[in-house]
């Protein structure tokens, strides 16, 4: 098989949707290409076939081996930075997301080509609680669709409202849900926003408690200390562990909806 | 007639092919989808609301479901997972956890069975036990000791 069926055999298993087959195809040209352009380009296939089956970590491993001996002139490098800031971003690592954004952006004087990226550091501000700066950022985007003046105006004050102080997601402090659960048990749960798991949290330590101290009471210091603060040391440092779970939760879900809207708002805005 | 029709037929699907085969995809960012992809990532990482379902949930009502030992067995188990579980500081050594596995093996196996396995697996989740667990079994997710059900058929 020469090279060039091997790739449109490549492409056109990618364009069915046989993603894993097409990752190995594209090993394989890579394995044969003599150009380093055409290995950067298959790498950056491969990667995407992997992004395609959801396994990001390995997509991330195939885009950081891709090396630019000149990458302000290299038209792959904006697709390569692009995809490696998605993957940082949906594996989780929305610092390095961040990072590789601004990487790009300091490499590429040409603010149009950042457009795309845009969404994508919004989201990553908005992980960071930057809301100013995300604001910003979004108002960049906005500026940079073909929309009629009336419309981005329009857009730019649902923008304004969207990241007013009143609007915005109130993030729970993970410090403070844990120092509140550790100093009255429930404490942090009730400050985290689920105020019934906090009330079960107190009421499971508070009987332990009186167990231990009626075993004391009659005498029975043995069980008192081994069945009572045996477990109430459980339940203590449960429910502190739980109330820092609560929070960091609680604000995820409070960020992904804000980036929902956003993409909604963007979804439609590009319709 | 036919057979130039025929003919025709061959060649346009001979064309689509050809053209299909060498077409290749251009590189292009599609914003769109990448957005959807983001939204239904992140909204898979917020986890804190699942409910663990009922044990026999959804299964039609016999004497091995229905009976008072196993209902008695498959409530606790529910407030087990979904309001005790979280209280506590101790976390399971395997993958699936302690209670997932009763659950399992009691659907896979019966109340009998999967009574004695549940037993068996209580006993082994602890640090003595852990000293002796093969680490080529730890769940890169989950970092805990896979021990399936399926290995105690």
């Amino acid at each position: 098989m020469n090279k060039k069926t091997a790739a449109a055999n490549a492409d056109s298993l990618f364009l069915s949707g046989n993603y894993f087959e097409a990752s190995i195809e594209y090993e394989y040209l890579i394995f044969k290409a003599e150009q380093p352009g055409s290995v950067n380009l298959y790498k950056y296939k491969k990667a995407l076939c992997y992004k395609k089956l959801n396994n990001y970590n390995r997509a991330l491993e195939e885009l950081q081996t891709i090396y630019f001996d000149n990458p302000q002139n290299d038209s792959l490098y904006r697709f390569v930075c692009y995809e490696q800031a998605l993957c940082f971003y949906l594996n989780g690592e929305t610092q390095k997301a961040l990072w590789k954004i601004d990487e790009y952006f300091r490499l590429n004087a040409d603010s149009v080509a950042w457009s795309d990226f845009l969404p994508l550091r919004v989201f990553c501000l908005n992980q960071n609680y930057q809301w100013n700066e995300a604001r910003q950022c979004l108002l960049s985007f906005i500026q940079m669709q073909n929309l009629t003046p009336e419309s981005k105006t329009e857009l730019e004050h649902l923008i304004n409202e969207m990241y007013n102080r009143k609007n915005i997601p109130k993030i729970r402090s993970v410090k403070k849900a844990e120092l509140f659960s550790r100093i009255i048990p429930g404490a942090g749960q009730i400050y985290a926003g689920m105020p019934g798991e906090g009330i079960v949290n107190f009421l499971i330590n508070a009987s332990i408690i009186a167990f231990t101290a009626h075993q004391v009471y009659n005498g029975f210091y043995i069980t008192g200390y081994l069945a009572g603060l045996g477990f109430f040391n459980k339940t203590y440092h449960g429910g502190i562990k739980r109330a820092e779970a609560i929070a960091v939760d609680r604000n995820k879900e409070l960020i992904t909806n804000l980036n929902s809207q956003i993409i909604a708002f963007i979804s439609e805005s590009s319709n | 007639m036919p057979s130039l029709l025929k003919y025709q037929k061959t060649v346009s699907t001979g064309l689509f092919l050809f053209f299909f085969a060498f077409s290749g995809f251009a590189q292009s960012i599609d914003l769109i989808s990448d957005l959807k992809l983001v939204d239904t990532v992140s909204k898979q990482q917020v986890h804190h609301h699942q409910k663990r379902d009922f044990i026999f949930k959804d299964q039609p009502k016999t004497i091995f479901n229905s009976n008072p030992v196993s209902l008695l067995y498959g409530g606790s188990l529910y407030l087990y997972q979904n309001f005790i579980t979280q209280h506590f500081s101790a976390s399971c050594l395997y993958n699936p956890t302690c209670s997932e596995f009763s659950k399992l093996a009691v659907q896979e196996y019966g109340i009998f069975k999967g009574g004695l396995l549940t037993f068996d697996r209580l006993n082994r989740c602890n640090r003595i036990a852990a000293t002796d667990l093969d680490a080529g079994t730890i769940d890169l997710k989950t970092h805990r000791f896979n021990d399936s059900v399926i290995k105690y058929k």
